[in-house]
């Protein structure tokens, strides 16, 4: 299933996802739940996994605009999500290209982009 | 002794060649996740001494562990931690590795609004804020915890066999709760329960020979109840304030000693709260917590041969702490931070026999952390403490040999920890 839809203009990021969330629009304290790695599987069951930059500006400005974090802080509450066992590392990209290609391909992935263009089985998620 | 550093060295060098060629938080090896960390850290003391021979400067803490996690379906998922530790030669397992926690999770209810987990196995004890990740040097804020709760000497009393379920509620502009109940074993119960039977035959004994009677061949028994731990977390919707309440429910332990002439029975109940309170803004941060921790004994010696009778005692004990610390990120690769702790019993926890400042323990922490790269830190503190509790506790437990103790001492500590 392939959506398309218009990206909040309010933001300057455009949040992704594949075709195996059934979710059609999120609350920007769901994304909080979610990047924070509180909220750990999508309402389908499917597990959610987390495509965040590594450590490059976009991230820096995601964190600090979208879930109120500094990087450091957002490292060290996946470091407690990891070690105490009870999810999975975010994965880190390095390009615009490598985050499509695994937020495609990743089932339950979720990641952010700052100038969408329509890609096949990804679609951008609403923020209400 | 060669053999056995060398296994624990093998064991960092392995993590090391398996993280150094790529700077990653976790490795992925198709449905596998694999992430670990080694830390050692150097204690030099100067008064008393704390987690090794740290008067001459000690190397007696490190530990390297290795971290797994697996799905085999949406719904369900293996976690497991293997870990070698050295603590003072006391808590020691680079011999081997320990399985730390190993689990069996399955997500029972997965909505919008709320989540539930449920998780059987072997367990890191779930509670406060640090305890089911204390070791784990990237993400606590220190070399060493507050210690007066976070006891490094006791780590290995945090393993527990039993069941556990989590379950998140997601209260939009409110923000979300997390709410956690465990019941399980403790994994040094039997050590504990010897502990308390020893303790109740003592007092027959001592009883028994105000008659003049001299007791041999005392049997008896100690049961210890599972572990019930309930432990909730409030998260302000834009995710700076973090509030925790943690409860051991009581901890029962049910002992009898019985001889033909006399027999006795005890109740010893532990209670364990803390409150937690975690709040960030900007570049700073605010971590306190505030702990009580009761015990209640009850004990009764009933001697029918010598005329019925009975004696009943019953007691109650208690201490109170609380930590604050402050943190400020100075920048990218520096942070420095800044603790209060202090441990204060009941007044009717005192002893006659021993000194007051046995019992009591207040210090400042001052710190810094640099961050050499993602998954690289180096961590230095000093600690300025009055008290001994920490040093009597160990010595009540058999860890270190008694001895006497400064009233005022110093400790400083350096960590160097890699995790990936």
């Amino acid at each position: 299933m392939l959506f398309t839809v218009i990206a909040q203009p309010s933001h300057a990021f455009d949040i992704i996802v594949g075709s195996s969330i059934e979710l059609k629009k999120v609350t920007k304290f769901e994304l909080r739940t979610v990047f924070a790695g509180r909220m750990r599987s999508w309402p389908n069951g499917v597990p959610i996994r987390v495509v965040v930059f590594d450590d490059n500006q976009n991230h820096l400005d995601f964190c600090q605009e979208m879930i109120g974090l500094t990087s450091l802080q957002f490292r060290r509450i996946w470091n407690r999500v990891i070690y105490s066992g009870i999810g999975e590392s975010p994965f880190y990209v390095e390009s615009e290209e490598e985050m499509l290609e695994k937020v495609r391909d990743l089932p339950g992935a979720i990641g952010y982009v700052t100038n969408y263009s329509q890609e096949e089985g990804i679609y951008v998620l609403p923020i209400e | 002794m060669f053999f056995r550093l060398s296994k624990y060295i093998y064991c960092s060098l392995f993590f090391f060649v398996l993280s150094v060629s790529n700077d990653v938080i976790a490795l992925e090896l198709g449905p596998v996740s694999i992430s670990g960390y080694l830390t050692q850290n150097f204690i030099y003391t100067e008064g008393n001494e704390y987690l090794g021979s740290s008067k001459n400067g000690s190397f007696d803490y490190g530990e390297a562990a290795v971290n797994i996690f697996y799905r085999p379906s949406n719904r369900s998922f293996l976690s497991a931690q293997l870990i070698s530790r050295n603590i003072s030669n006391y808590d020691k397992s680079e011999d081997d590795l320990k399985l730390e926690y190993g689990v069996f999770g399955y997500t029972l209810i997965s909505e919008r609004q709320f989540d539930i987990t449920a998780r059987v196995g072997r367990l890191k004890y779930p509670y406060a804020l640090y305890n089911d990740i204390q070791g784990v040097s990237n993400v606590v804020p220190s070399v060493l915890m507050p210690q007066i709760l976070y006891y490094d000497y006791f780590r290995h009393e945090n393993i527990l066999d039993g069941w556990q379920i989590e379950s998140n509620f997601r209260l939009n502009d409110f923000g979300d709760i997390r709410l956690d109940f465990t019941r399980a074993k403790r994994l040094d119960v039997d050590e504990l329960e010897s502990l308390n039977l020893e303790a109740l035959k003592s007092h027959l004994t001592s009883f028994a020979g105000a008659y003049g009677i001299l007791l041999t061949d005392i049997g008896g028994q100690a049961k210890a109840d599972p572990v019930n731990i309930m432990r909730i977390f409030y998260y302000s919707a834009n995710g700076r304030l973090t509030l925790g309440y943690s409860k051991s429910l009581p901890n029962v332990f049910t002992i009898t000693a019985e001889h033909s002439l006399a027999s006795e029975n005890a109740k010893n109940i532990f209670t364990r709260e803390t409150c937690s309170l975690e709040y960030f803004w900007d570049k700073y941060s605010v971590i306190a917590e505030r702990h009580l921790y009761k015990s209640k004994t009850d004990i009764v010696i009933d001697a029918p041969s010598y005329g019925g009778v009975v004696f009943q005692h019953a007691s109650k004990a208690g201490v109170k702490l609380y930590y604050v610390q402050m943190n400020y990120q100075i920048n990218k690769q520096w942070n420095a931070y800044l603790r209060n702790e202090r441990l204060h019993p009941d007044s009717g926890s005192y002893s006659d026999d021993m000194p007051k400042y046995h019992g009591i323990y207040e210090s400042w922490v001052v710190g810094g952390t640099y961050q050499v790269t993602d998954n690289l830190h180096v961590r230095a503190e000093f600690h300025n403490i009055e008290g001994a509790v920490l040093q009597k506790d160990a010595v009540r437990v058999g860890i270190i040999d008694a001895a006497e103790f400064d009233k005022y001492w110093t400790m400083f500590a350096m960590q160097v920890s890699y995790s990936f």
